[in-house]
């Protein structure tokens, strides 16, 4: 029963001859390595590949906020990084017909993955309008006709190129366009149609789990909201601005909250304005909206747009590091590590907390579901694993040998 | 039992297209159901759309609309196109409940009448 939530297939693209290699994911891998950066690392060190997206065990199913899925590269300089990638490209992901996809080699053109319905292709980016994320997530759904495709992609400027889904930052901090931008893709679009098998145990564990872990208050707060430390002033300011709160893929905490720039925010009929606002995905938005000045949400909202940074956007010219020192007093020191630890070029000896972090992250990833969702909540997921008759405890063990590796990473 | 749509509450999490394929085929197949939110991503404008017998339900965020065979919604984009081509909504004919009801966490959707 361990591998019903997979679909037991994998794809490698070289990007070098653009050959693709799809690949049977057996049982006894699916055993060793079940999601997320888990089967990522596995998947690297099988195959020789530089990079490799992973769903998780649950990735798309009925538990409660099983949006996430992995990415997992190797940085000669720090060992393994591993970033999240929620919205909705996990379950994406995984109904494409794929588990995980594995990059090698480096591609001599500009291309971007289409991988939808058991297909994997390797197409030109010359096709596709590169002028900012925006125009680009526009023309892969224009070029592919459908509006629902999940585009991951990063922007041209700035000294780190965070992650983007679709037209938000994805919450990267490890600058993983950076290392997509050198292998030469573009993006990588995702769409499926798959289907999984699921019985009445494991619907009713994950209905009640969910009943359980959110309480009714929770159910309408974004996460400008949650931001501890910030001044009330500038806070007050944003919360105008918020115009609905989103939720990523069965998610029952919307912590995204749009907001309003070029149109009311108490409207609820279309905008007839094309680009109105954008989504507050990332933390270091918020840190940007609450420290910057009476400009700042047109600058954040043009900072999305083009994929910069937040804090890069804001203080231009400031080495990121230092912004984030100067002005992230009120965050806990081991979060401070963890976030550190998660950047290529920074990384900081790992003490008692950043451990059970990077544990705790690893383990949400390898299930699938939103490490914020699980840290926010304390979610404890054995009665979902008991429904499927699934090890819960082997499954930690894994998990904890795997997180080593990122902490022992130089 | 019937279905009520309160629309304004959708997160957009799409869990109630997986739920209503469970009802059918006992799968998780965002293909199969008679639910499918529609959305406009970059206006944060969005809602459900529900097969019915003889019609469309169309939930906008500002209410409600019913759309009869032939009738074109404003403002609908190609996500809003694959609807007409599903299986109706039987409100879960042989259940105990409505499963996209008991996986909603907004409580955009609940059971008329009963609880959310």
């Amino acid at each position: 029963m361990k591998g019903r939530f997979f679909n037991e297939r994998y794809v490698v693209v070289n990007l070098e001859n653009g050959e693709i290699d799809e690949r049977e994911l057996s049982s006894e891998v699916l055993e060793k390595a079940p999601g997320g950066p888990l089967l990522a690392l596995h998947l690297l060190e099988d195959t020789g590949g530089t990079a490799a997206f992973a769903a998780g065990l649950f990735t798309g199913t009925f538990v409660p906020a099983s949006c996430a899925s992995t990415l997992v590269w190797l940085n000669e300089a720090t060992g393994p990084v591993v970033t999240h990638l929620l919205w909705h490209t996990g379950a994406e992901l995984k109904y494409s017909g794929f588990d995980a996809v594995v990059l090698k080699g480096k591609s001599s053109e500009r291309v971007y993955l289409w991988i939808h319905d058991g297909i994997c292709e390797v197409l030109p980016a010359s096709a596709l309008n590169t002028e900012s994320v925006w125009t680009l997530v526009d023309s892969v759904r224009g070029e592919h006709a459908d509006e629902n495709i999940q585009v991951i992609s990063y922007g041209k400027e700035g000294g780190l190129k965070p992650l983007m889904v679709d037209y938000w930052y994805s919450g990267d901090i490890c600058g993983a366009g950076d290392m997509l931008d050198n292998l030469n893709v573009q993006a990588v679009a995702l769409r499926g149609m798959e289907s999984f098998e699921a019985d009445e145990d494991f619907f009713s564990a994950c209905v009640e789990l969910r009943r359980s872990a959110v309480s009714e208050e929770c159910k309408g707060m974004g996460r400008v909201l949650e931001l501890s430390g910030a001044d009330t002033g500038p806070l007050e300011k944003i919360k105008e601005r918020v115009h609905r709160y989103s939720a990523c893929f069965n998610c029952p905490y919307p912590c995204q909250s749009f907001l309003m720039v070029k149109d009311e925010p108490s409207r609820l009929k279309e905008s007839e304005i094309d680009e109105p606002g954008f989504l507050l995905s990332d933390p270091f938005q918020t840190l940007a909206l609450v420290t910057g000045g009476s400009d700042v949400i047109e600058t954040m909202w043009n900072a999305v747009r083009t994929g910069t940074h937040p804090l890069e956007a804001l203080y231009h010219g400031k080495e990121l590091s230092t912004v984030v020192e100067e002005i992230w007093q009120d965050v806990p020191g081991w979060f401070k590590n963890f976030v550190k630890k998660c950047r290529a070029s920074l990384t900081l000896p790992p003490g008692d907390c950043l451990e059970d972090a990077v544990k705790r992250y690893v383990f949400s990833l390898s299930a699938g579901v939103c490490p914020i969702f699980t840290g926010v909540f304390s979610v404890n997921l054995s009665p979902v694993f008991g429904s499927i008759k699934y090890d819960y405890g082997a499954f930690e063990e894994q998990v904890h040998s795997t997180a080593k590796v990122f902490l022992d990473a130089p | 039992m019937k279905l009520e749509v309160i629309t304004h509450k959708c997160t957009g999490c799409r869990i109630c297209e997986i739920a209503c394929s469970f009802h059918r085929d006992r799968e998780m197949n965002p293909v199969s159901s008679s639910i499918m939110l529609h959305r406009n991503e970059k206006k944060d404008y969005f809602g459900v759309m529900i097969k019915r017998e003889k019609e469309v339900f169309l939930g906008r965020p500002e209410g409600a609309e019913v759309l009869l065979p032939g009738e074109k919604a404003e403002g609908a984009g190609a996500s809003s196109k694959p609807i007409v081509m599903r299986e109706a909504c039987d409100l879960c004919e042989g259940e105990d409940f409505l499963f996209c009801v008991a996986v909603c966490p907004s409580g955009c959707l609940v059971e008329e009448g009963g609880a959310s």
